[in-house]
């Protein structure tokens, strides 16, 4: 069997989630690897982000937004491209190869863009093979008792 | 999954089939087992449609019957159905936040090719989605706020101006906002419209007026958006006024000032057809009827000379050989205007963009002829109402004599003491007679004269009698070095009454003297110039009792043109030779009128005030400056409009080259009654044609341009068919790809020209040119085109070509979108929420578009459009208030450490820091809830409300849940 990268897609909700959503309107077809989640902003993805989802065991992370200046909330598209650049020396420092981690432009109506980008991405991670990184077998938890109660309210 | 932690929370997951749209890809049921093996669920259901009614009620029962504390529907977008089933959850009293959407339909189903990938990809957004519901918190959900009451309409075309009416109709205040000077939009350029050939000027112009008159409509016109805050139900606005230079409320719109106006420009409205004047209306129906004189900026000439002198007035004015109100206009600004022909160092001419097409005009010699041609005791003087105050000038040097010249033009009484036995000072010993004829100085020194200044020579003014002096005197200004020395310091006094109660430093007053820091020559008298103009002004503020700097500002400088703008300019306008007097001649009158002429209107206008002159209701100001005003606004709505196609894009058409093609917008001009023929349909020639062609799809449906269809040209292209036959005896032909008539009565009106004998060809054209290749092809445009009913190769010569131009995205739509932080579609358009249930909604709330700023459409889908957007709104003001997002970030107070990292990152402003408590505070109401800020600090002491980290990490092992599985 071939290999089958496992790719964690963080899409803004205004311009990267919607072109995805287009691409599947428009019933484009693209590679089955990229398992999105969603954010309000590109700015939200904290760094830490992709760092969790190599540990989780991705194979590659695909972080997706407005194009420059298309932002919906003006420029935090920005502020991602400015963390990414620390992000991208760091995730070398782990050992992640650069192909396995990339920032991409999509907007709402480039749904055939964003199947190009998946099965871009999908294809230069399955040509890297299953990521080294791999998280050790017995961890703790994410989240501890104390702090998952089943409804908490946040009002403050 | 023994690494899942277990949660106390309840989920029921609901997997949707819709109809077969998943269910047809993805194993349903086996994604509904899988779910069941997943920590915290209690019940999973699969459903047809799970936004049915009974497929709400399905989850509705399980909470209540249950008690679920979590949902999850796996089914489409949440930017689809998230808040049906947010509604759904509220209805059995579960807080709307912690409802979880999968989308296993636009993200899987319909994009995946193989079905058992399809559904592994369904279980892993499965996992995703009910790892991250555990984690969901309620929210509050009682936020309200008032919805602000008023609307803001942006774009006052014909869709503009229905969506205005409807709102206003209803009592409710709108903001109609117009770049252009007149309301109107593209549908006043029309004739007629198709298919009922109804004069759209006669429908639309009642319209314009109702909206002028209404009182529930602010029609700013000539003003554009420049920045908008806030969220649904209370956008800030701010409006840019652009100055009009004419008092909408004063013009009477009588036209006197065009009649006078010496600029003519391209005419914008006739689609450069015609000229137009730097004053002008767009049309005599205009909406305000006010005229608008256009000066988008001072013209670089004027900008590079230090005294700022109307250098493009004059030289317009001497083009139209109005040499007395040329030299009358010099005298306005500069007071040694006659001097200055002979020492000015002509930093005009070096900044002339005449120079990009050729040779700079020769603006200084142009100046001394206006002079010479138009004596001094002919000129008009200007009225300046007598303040009643007096000032000394001490020393009658070009500095004294220039503050002489402008304290008298404010309406002061002037007196000049000077030492010697002549006025002049050390110009006169620098400058001999060959450099600077005593002539020329005589001249000036006569205009000071019927300016009222009084100049006394041989009146020496010892420092020590200074103060005996100005006794009756309100102001003084010394213009003689060693008297300025012994007063220890470079001081300009001023006085009122009997002692001196002000100082102004002179080096305080002319700090900003122009770049020159010369010594001696030209650019040293210039200075000087300088240094005096603005002593005066200095000193007719003190007397006026207004701040000492007012009208003081920093000097201007010169732009540099873009290399587009110089491109432009070249491709304007045809070398010409410039013609310049014989060294130490003088010009002849033609050869001036010819220099002057060469100007090319960089201000466009001049600034001659010659339609000020003209005036009677006195409603030009030529001072206006660009205001701003904060509007505050429940709804948007967005009504911008298209743009036409530019011919000049497709060469083999040969627009701009062949002189008898046309756009579609020519045509309408030129069969308007209003229009630059008078509604004659006329060739370059001025004779009728007697054959025209029309060529559809240019720049529409084509791969190089644009691939949508304009969805007009079809039925203008048949209307302008009709309008020839009915105007001319011409054949007519049409090229056409595939004829579109959907209308109402759209295909009778095809019916109905075929009939009319018009001749059908379908094909695309392929050229237009001018090359004969028989006698009967000579002097006509020949128009190829593979005719693909006949399957062959067409060569039709024609006497015109009429080319059926698309319709585009406006060219400052994405600025527009960026404005108003909303999408556009690949083809420039603006994004609507849903193409079909949400056409006028945007997914900013509160944001609506309607017209063909949103897709190319015809006038009555714009008008229908524009009054459904004028529903929402006022659907929208109708509630009266909104409920606010809890989706929002929020600070921990006990983990901010102060370290305002995230201060500066919040697009919304919705960061502030408070200093006495060291910790930041983020406003509720203004914070969208993007998450920059959480991102961003170090502490995690903010929260992304609905977005938390927790949240995020969960749904991030979720999705990877197959990774050790």
């Amino acid at each position: 069997m071939t290999f089958e990268p496992k790719i964690v897609g963080i899409l803004c909700n205004w311009c990267s989630y919607t072109g995805a959503d287009l691409a599947g309107t428009t019933r484009i077809k693209y590679a089955p690897n990229v398992r999105v989640v969603r954010v309000m902003c590109s700015g939200r993805v904290d760094p830490s982000f992709i760092l969790k989802a190599f540990e989780e065991g991705a194979d590659g992370v695909l972080v997706a937004g407005c194009h420059p200046g298309d932002c919906h909330y003006i420029d935090g598209n920005y502020k991602t491209l400015r963390r990414n650049v620390l992000l991208k020396r760091m995730l070398a420092d782990y050992g992640i190869e650069p192909g396995r981690y990339r920032l991409e432009w999509v907007s709402a109506s480039e749904g055939e863009r964003w199947a190009q980008v998946v099965n871009s991405i999908t294809e230069d991670v399955r040509k890297l093979g299953p990521a080294s990184f791999r998280p050790p077998k017995h961890r703790l938890p994410v989240v501890d008792e104390k702090k998952a109660p089943a409804t908490r309210t946040q009002n403050g | 999954m023994s690494a899942k932690p277990s949660s106390p929370a309840k989920i029921g997951v609901y997997v949707c089939h819709c109809g077969t749209n998943i269910s047809g890809k993805v194993d349903v049921t086996e994604a509904a087992r899988f779910a069941e093996t997943l920590p915290g669920v209690a019940v999973v259901r699969e459903y047809k449609f799970m936004c049915s009614d009974p497929g709400q009620l399905l989850i509705q029962e399980d909470i209540e019957q249950l008690g679920l504390q979590r949902v999850v529907v796996a089914s489409c977008s949440p930017l689809m159905h998230e808040p049906t089933f947010r509604g759904a959850c509220e209805r059995a009293h579960l807080n709307r936040y912690l409802f979880q959407m999968a989308n296993i339909r636009e993200h899987c189903s319909w994009v995946t090719v193989d079905g058992g990938a399809a559904t592994e990809k369904a279980k892993v957004l499965l996992a995703g989605a009910v790892a991250r519901a555990r984690e969901l918190v309620d929210l509050p959900t009682d936020t309200v706020l008032p919805v602000g009451q008023k609307t803001l309409i942006v774009g006052a075309g014909i869709a503009g101006i229905q969506a205005a009416l409807d709102i206003a109709e209803s009592g409710r205040e709108v903001y109609l906002v117009e770049k252009d000077s007149s309301i109107g939009g593209h549908m006043a350029k029309f004739d007629k419209t198709f298919p009922t050939l109804d004069c759209a000027a006669c429908i639309l112009t009642p319209k314009m007026v109702q909206v002028g008159k209404h009182k529930n409509i602010h029609l700013l016109s000539y003003a554009e958006v420049e920045k908008v805050s806030g969220f649904v139900g209370n956008f800030k606005v701010t409006v840019r006024q652009k100055p009009r230079f004419v008092d909408v409320l004063a013009c009477t719109g009588c036209g006197a000032c065009t009649e006078v106006c010496p600029v003519e420009v391209p005419y914008e409205f006739e689609e450069g057809m015609a000229k137009r004047k730097a004053i002008y209306r767009n049309f005599p129906q205009a909406v305000p009827s006010a005229f608008v004189i256009d000066h988008p900026k001072d013209a670089d000439c004027v900008l590079a000379c230090p005294i700022e002198q109307d250098v493009q007035g004059y030289v317009t004015l001497i083009a139209k050989k109005k040499y007395k109100e040329a030299h009358e206009l010099i005298r306005r600004t500069n007071p040694l205007p006659s001097v200055c022909t002979w020492v000015c160092n002509k930093a005009c001419e070096g900044s002339c963009h005449r120079r990009y097409v050729d040779e700079p005009i020769a603006i200084r010699a142009l100046k001394g002829f206006a002079i010479d041609r138009a004596p001094i005791e002919t000129l008009a003087m200007p009225v300046a109402e007598k303040t009643g105050k007096k000032v000394l000038v001490v020393g009658a040097g070009v500095a004294g004599l220039a503050a002489a010249h402008d304290l008298a033009l404010q309406g002061h009484a002037v007196t000049v003491l000077e030492a010697g036995a002549e006025a002049g000072g050390a110009l006169l010993a620098e400058f001999p007679e060959a450099k600077l004829p005593r002539l020329a100085w005589k001249r000036d020194l006569a205009y000071l004269a019927r300016l009222g200044v009084s100049i006394q020579v041989n009146h020496p003014v010892a420092p020590a009698n200074l103060d005996r002096e100005i006794a009756g005197y309100d102001g003084l200004f010394v213009d003689v070095a060693e008297t300025r020395q012994k007063a220890g310091e470079e001081v300009c006094g001023i006085t009122r009454g009997q002692g001196p109660v002000g100082k102004l430093n002179l080096t305080d007053a002319a700090t900003a003297s122009k770049r020159i820091k010369a010594q001696k020559g030209g650019a040293a008298v210039l200075q000087k110039l300088v240094d005096g103009k603005r002593a005066a002004q200095a000193i007719s503020n003190f007397l006026a009792g207004r701040p000492a700097s007012a009208g003081l500002e920093e000097p201007r400088s010169p732009t540099r043109p873009s290399d587009e703008e110089k491109a432009r300019i070249r491709g304007e306008w045809e070398p010409e030779a410039r013609s310049e007097p014989a060294e130490g001649g003088a010009y002849t009158e033609a050869d001036a009128v010819r220099e002057a002429s060469r100007c090319i209107e960089c201000g466009v206008c001049c600034g001659c005030r010659e339609c000020e002159k003209v005036c009677e209701p006195r409603a030009i100001h030529y001072d206006m400056k660009e205001t701003r005003q904060e509007l505050e606004v429940g709804a948007i709505l967005l009504t911008t409009g298209f743009e036409s196609f530019d011919a000049r894009r497709v060469p083999q058409y040969g627009y701009g080259r062949l002189p008898n093609v046309v756009t579609a917008l020519e045509f309408e001009r030129m069969n308007s009654a209003s229009g630059p023929t008078g509604g004659r349909v006329v060739m370059a020639s001025g004779e009728a044609p007697r054959s025209v062609g029309i060529i559809h799809c240019v720049g529409s449906r084509d791969e190089n341009y644009n691939r949508h269809c304009s969805r007009v040209c079809c039925m203008y292209a048949l209307k302008f068919a009709h309008l020839v036959k009915e105007k001319t005896s011409a054949e007519v032909y049409n090229f056409y790809i595939d004829m579109r008539c959907f209308g109402k009565g759209y295909e009778e009106f095809y019916q109905r020209l075929l009939e009319e004998d018009v001749r059908f060809i379908r094909g695309r054209a392929a050229s237009v040119s001018d090359m004969a290749l028989s006698e009967a092809e000579k002097g006509k445009l020949i128009v190829r085109v593979e005719d693909t009913l006949v399957g062959k190769v067409r060569r039709v010569p024609l006497d015109m070509v009429v080319l059926a131009t698309g319709v585009e995205a406006a060219k400052d739509s994405h600025d527009v979108a960026h404005t108003f932080a909303i999408s556009r579609g690949k083809d420039g358009f603006f994004l609507e929420k849903h193409p079909k249930l949400a056409p006028v909604s945007t997914p900013t709330d509160g944001i609506f578009i309607a017209g063909a700023c949103q897709g190319a459409k015809d006038i009555p889908d714009t008008v229908a459009q524009a009054s459904g957007a004028a529903a929402q709104a006022l659907s929208l003001m109708g509630k009266g208030q909104i409920q606010i997002d809890s989706a929002t970030c929020m600070v921990h107070a006990d983990l901010c450490a102060g370290c305002r990292i995230c201060n500066t990152l919040c697009p919304m402003s919705a960061i502030s820091f408070d200093v006495a408590k060291n910790k930041t505070v983020i406003n509720d109401v203004l914070c969208k809830g993007c998450g920059t800020c959480a991102a961003a600090c170090p502490s995690s002491a903010i929260v992304a409300r609905h977005f938390t980290d927790e949240q995020i990490y969960a749904e991030i092992q979720g999705v990877l849940y197959d990774v050790r599985a």
